[in-house]
């Protein structure tokens, strides 16, 4: 009962060769979004990116992988990766598959024959005519190694299954992979973790430009899963950090599996002095324990007392019901710490009171002019007025450049975050710099009246 | 300070990654007490949850074939780390397989961190691999030492061998479900009841002809024939200590007081323990 259709591709394969494209979407799947499916002569190729175009995956089943094959030249198109996932999810049963690509229903039928005469027949739309490839060729890689994926298996498992990066470091006397890169500064409470092996452990192991690239770990765990379901070694090729790495598994004739992934590039990661080994001081670590009042064990009854004066203090410090004040109110008057952000306040009240709805173009050409005004000459400050100081932060900034020119070639240290007691605020978003007052507010606009007619 | 140590007894390895793994059950962060002879372990999360207090004594002569400390000056007298012991038990992880050696060392890199040190023999060749993890780790400073003194081990009144923990940890987890309290109660006849009561039954649970390792009678009961003890816990205490215990089934003694607290120690070797002490509980 199928209508059959010219098909621009038509292939079809037994169970077991099905079940290996299924395992090669599911691995496909783990990164990329979408599937680009394209057939030549050669056989089929499914490829996919990751959201940020940093790795391609690319699985290509050679012609003898198939029972039948026929395809026109260049037959190509892009469909969902989540619709094909789905069909692909339940092999169990199915004992003969065959696809087609039929461009002119832009569909693509995937047909299973499974146990007990059953049928599955699946037609996949096609989102696009799109065929990508990527300009970047492995033929000048200066290292190649080659090893089984229980080795890679091994190292993937030596890390935390959250670790995002992976670095390679290929010496001629052997390889260490890493979850961290040397010299460069970690979170507080990072793990490192490095597992060395000898050379002798891969199947080969030629390092002629010794290098240490970074990776990403989840599209390379996503390969190895492929190559533990199919039982074959990994071939990784890549040069020194910065250029693609291309990790590749083969089997025969039939499958060849390409993964192309961009690695760090060193002069990107900054390295500290601080991350050499050395030996542990007391007082390095004095500070994490000191506020740490909840680490504590017996509840000695003078600690309590003197976390109760310091959360008093606190308390103190982050209401607003005494003097102590939450924001640096700018009281001095100055004109050259005020910013437009300030204006765009000033103008809140006015406007709100005129209450007309005039577009925010005028609101933006009243807050430029009414900024030019400030400059010469400023309103005096009104109770209601609250002035951020925005402006301090910029004009630090101003001092410290001029500072740095005397010492250009020493790179000042990142600025340390403070440690500020975390507070709950109210009506932040009116705080921020990007706050426009006529902006659409739970007010200011009714799109729908009260139901409840109380006011 | 400087603190080193290596292992390289496969079986010590084992055991050694069998008590962390306990004490990563138990808490996200536990308090390292290196002494110039000894190790403890303390487990004790903050109260509102229900682990119990654990604490885990190591003889350093048995377990380390070479221990070196070097305290930071006189006034210390041992090095306080604070850390994560599933971090830790990540690290020490590939003891479980062919490792040949272990070593410990204490470092500043960026942070403090313990780095553990594992070379693996490999399945398929004679190669060795070693693999390093930088576990960080807080070192506490003197000055707060106080607050994570080791606990004291209780005087007990009555103190029993008890059948292994499987057992236990079993018939434990089925009365979790019935009653939110287990009394204890032993006699120096070497009978311990376990006894659970909902307001439709009272479930016992009898252990007879039990070794009695200690007796410390209260002054009016000197003179009696038999002495007993009972003790009401947290059933949900009790469980958690039970089914995290990861070590193979040692000598586990029990020790109740009455109506004051049970302290549970599993004896892994001579010289290495882990204690729990369960608060009693009113009824």
């Amino acid at each position: 009962m199928f209508t059959f259709f010219f098909a621009d591709m038509k292939c079809s394969l037994d169970g077991g060769n099905a079940r290996v494209i299924a395992k090669a979407i599911q691995s496909l799947a783990k990164f990329g979004s979408d599937l680009y499916l394209e057939a030549d002569q050669d056989g089929l190729q499914l490829r996919t990116f990751n959201v940020s175009k940093s790795a391609m995956g690319t699985f290509r089943f050679k012609r003898v992988f198939f029972e039948h094959f026929n395809a026109e030249e260049g037959s190509y198109c892009k469909i969902t990766m989540k619709a094909i996932l789905a069909v692909f999810k339940n092999m169990k049963q199915v004992e003969r598959c065959e696809i087609r690509l039929l461009i002119e229903q832009s569909k693509l039928q995937v047909q299973f024959k499974c146990r007990l005469e059953t049928i599955k027949n699946v037609l996949i739309s096609i989102v696009d005519e799109e065929n990508v490839t990527a300009a970047v060729s492995m033929e000048d890689t200066s290292n190649v190694i080659v090893g089984s994926y229980k080795l890679f298996n091994d190292i993937s498992n030596n890390f935390n299954a959250a670790e995002v990066e992976m670095t390679l470091e290929a010496m001629g006397n052997g390889l260490t992979a890493k979850n961290y890169i040397e010299g460069a500064r970690v979170n507080d409470k990072f793990m490192r973790s490095q597992l060395k092996l000898s050379p002798t452990e891969f199947e080969s192991y030629n390092i002629h430009e010794e290098s240490a690239v970074t990776f990403s770990l989840k599209e390379f765990r996503s390969f190895l899963l492929f190559a533990e379901s199919i039982g074959e070694s990994i071939t990784l090729n890549f040069n020194e950090a910065g250029g693609p790495i291309f990790i590749k598994i083969c089997k025969l004739d039939l499958i060849e599996c390409t993964l192309v992934m961009t690695t760090v590039y060193t002069d990107d990661v900054s390295m500290y002095e601080e991350c050499r080994e050395s030996e542990v001081k007391e007082a390095s670590t004095h500070r994490s324990f000191a506020t740490s009042g909840q680490k504590r064990k017996h509840s000695n009854p003078k600690v309590i007392d003197k976390d109760r004066i310091n959360k008093k203090r606190l308390s103190e410090e982050t209401t607003l019901s005494n003097n102590s004040t939450l924001f640096r109110f700018n009281t001095d008057n100055n004109n050259d710490t005020l910013q437009s952000v300030d204006v765009a306040r000033n103008l809140t009240q006015e406007d709100l009171d005129m209450e007309d709805d005039e577009d925010d173009l005028i609101l933006a050409a009243a807050v430029a002019e009414d900024n030019a005004l400030h400059t010469s000459s400023l309103p005096a400050v009104r109770e209601s007025e609250v002035f951020v100081t925005f402006a301090s932060t910029e004009t630090n900034k101003n001092d410290q450049n001029s500072d740095d020119d005397d010492d250009a070639d020493t790179i000042p240290q990142s600025p340390q975050r403070e440690h500020v007691p975390k507070l709950r605020s109210i009506f932040t978003r009116c705080f921020e710099s990007t706050y426009v007052p006529k902006e659409p507010s739970p007010s200011s606009q009714v799109f729908v009246p009260n139901s409840d007619t109380e006011d | 300070m400087k603190f080193k140590a290596v292992m390289d007894n496969a079986g010590y390895m084992r055991e050694f990654l069998n008590i962390i793994v306990t004490l990563s059950k138990l808490t996200k962060e536990c308090v390292i007490n290196i002494e110039p002879d000894k190790i403890h372990f303390i487990a004790n999360e903050e109260s509102g949850t229900t682990a119990p207090l654990v604490w885990v004594d190591i003889d350093a002569k048995l377990y380390f074939s070479e221990y070196n400390i070097e305290l930071a000056d006189s006034n210390h007298s041992k090095i306080m780390l604070s850390t994560s012991p599933a971090n830790l038990s990540r690290a020490l992880s590939s003891l479980r397989s062919n490792a040949r050696h272990c070593k410990l060392k204490l470092i500043n890199l960026q942070f403090p961190c313990l780095r553990v040190e594992v070379d693996v023999l490999t399945q398929n060749s004679n190669q060795t691999r070693q693999t390093a993890h930088d576990v960080p780790v807080t070192v506490i400073p003197r000055g707060e030492w106080d607050y994570y003194e080791l606990p004291q081990k209780p005087n007990s009144k009555l103190v029993l061998n008890v059948p292994s923990n499987r057992l236990m940890r079993g018939l434990i987890d089925k009365i979790k479900n019935l009653s939110p309290t287990v009394i204890f109660y032993a006699t120096s006849a070497g009978e311990m009841n376990l006894v659970a009561e909902t307001e439709m039954a009272t479930i016992t649970t009898r252990y007879k002809n039990l070794d009695i390792r200690e007796i410390n009678p209260s002054k009016g009961e000197k003179n009696k024939d038999q002495i007993e003890a009972s003790c009401s816990v947290d059933c949900k205490k009790t469980s958690i200590f039970f089914s995290a215990l990861q070590v193979p089934t040692g000598e586990l003694s029990c020790g109740i007081d009455d109506d004051r607290l049970i302290h549970m120690e599993v004896n892994i070797r001579n010289g290495v323990a882990i204690h729990s002490i369960l608060p009693a509980v009113c009824m």
